[in-house]
């Protein structure tokens, strides 16, 4: 996911408080120096705006190996894992958790 | 033959095509004298038609086409939407809207706003649709409603009973996309003050875009008051 102005901006206020000028039909032109404050709420600064999508992208980014596991992990039948594990005294949930992790070690 | 001129007030004699050419005219016939045997068959073309009664348009009909004909049809459909995302409630959906342009052309005169105040070209039976796409996180919700001033001002008298929940679903921490759509069919019968609005509340992310229909705004007109 690529973070936007508008993803950080609607994160500051609620209701409508802003838009953009001269969109002519182009997301692009969602840019700060098309930013409007259609309420009493201050504008934030160019430096605060760019600050903070690049805050979000980080948070994004840094999440990304929780996501990959998530999808791994998701393809196991866990219940029946640890089940079958205590059943057969074996550890192929732990095993198999484990070996996600290492593949997707957190940075 | 020779040409008779009688003391009655006849003359007798004259030929099939005796008179010189164009020398009777409408004048010199009487009052509906003349008809359909005298005129030959297709002589009467377009331009000597000065309309036609809708009583005579009875029985067996030619196939017309659509482009003929006005008053059928839809005569009034425009779209609106929302450019821009925003967070949670907001009592009058008034800004970043802009009329669809992506291969989208309004019929008729198509509605206007201020401030989220939409107005009618014309009254009538109009059907008002709000679809709305949004963006949730755990356990949020949004609930949308359409609603009706009959004074011009933002004063609105009537919910007019057509409202969307939507919301994230309890059980992921990211509740994901969602849409809902509220509908009317209101009876405008005075356009100069009768207006509607879109609204929302709750929690949740509204969203829009300029490039493309997220959060739509339609009217459709079907039919006269």
């Amino acid at each position: 996911m690529i973070y936007t102005l508008e993803d950080y901006l609607v994160g500051l206020h609620s209701g409508q408080w802003f838009g953009f000028n001269n969109l002519n039909g182009s997301e692009a032109n969602k840019t700060y120096a098309n930013l409007v404050i259609h309420s009493s709420d201050a504008k934030p600064s160019e430096s605060d705006c760019t600050a903070g999508v690049a805050a979000l992208q980080s948070t994004w980014d840094g999440q990304a190996y929780a996501r990959t596991r998530k999808a791994e992990y998701d393809q196991l039948n866990q219940f029946e894992m640890r089940y079958d594990d205590v059943k057969n005294s074996t550890t192929t949930w732990v095993d198999a958790i484990d070996t996600i992790k290492a593949a997707h070690p957190k940075p | 033959m020779a040409i008779v001129i009688n003391g009655s007030g006849t003359v007798t004699g004259l030929a099939v095509g005796g008179l010189p050419d164009g020398t009777v005219d409408a004048g010199t016939l009487a009052t509906n004298s003349v008809d359909s045997a005298e005129l030959i068959n297709g002589a009467v073309d377009n331009d000597h038609m000065a309309g036609m009664a809708a009583s005579k348009l009875t029985g067996a009909l030619p196939a017309i086409s659509g482009a003929s004909l006005t008053g059928v049809g839809i005569t009034e459909a425009d779209q609106w939407r929302l450019t821009t995302d925003f967070e949670g409630t907001v009592t009058t959906i008034a800004s970043n809207l802009e009329r669809n342009d992506t291969d989208f052309d309004k019929i008729g005169t198509g509605v206007s706003h201020s401030s989220g105040l939409f107005s009618f070209p014309s009254t009538g039976k109009w059907w008002v649709i709000l679809n709305a796409a949004a963006k949730f996180d755990e356990a949020e919700w949004l609930q949308y409603s359409l609603e009706r001033s009959t004074n011009s001002s933002t004063t609105i008298d009537t919910n007019l009973g057509a409202e969307a929940w939507i919301g994230g679903h309890l059980e992921v921490s990211n509740g994901g996309y969602r849409t809902g759509t509220c509908q009317v069919i209101i009876d405008v019968t005075n356009i100069s003050n009768m207006r509607v609005r879109f609204r929302t509340q709750g929690s949740g992310l509204t969203r829009g875009k300029t490039t493309k229909n997220e959060t739509t705004f339609t009217f459709i007109k079907l039919g006269e008051t």
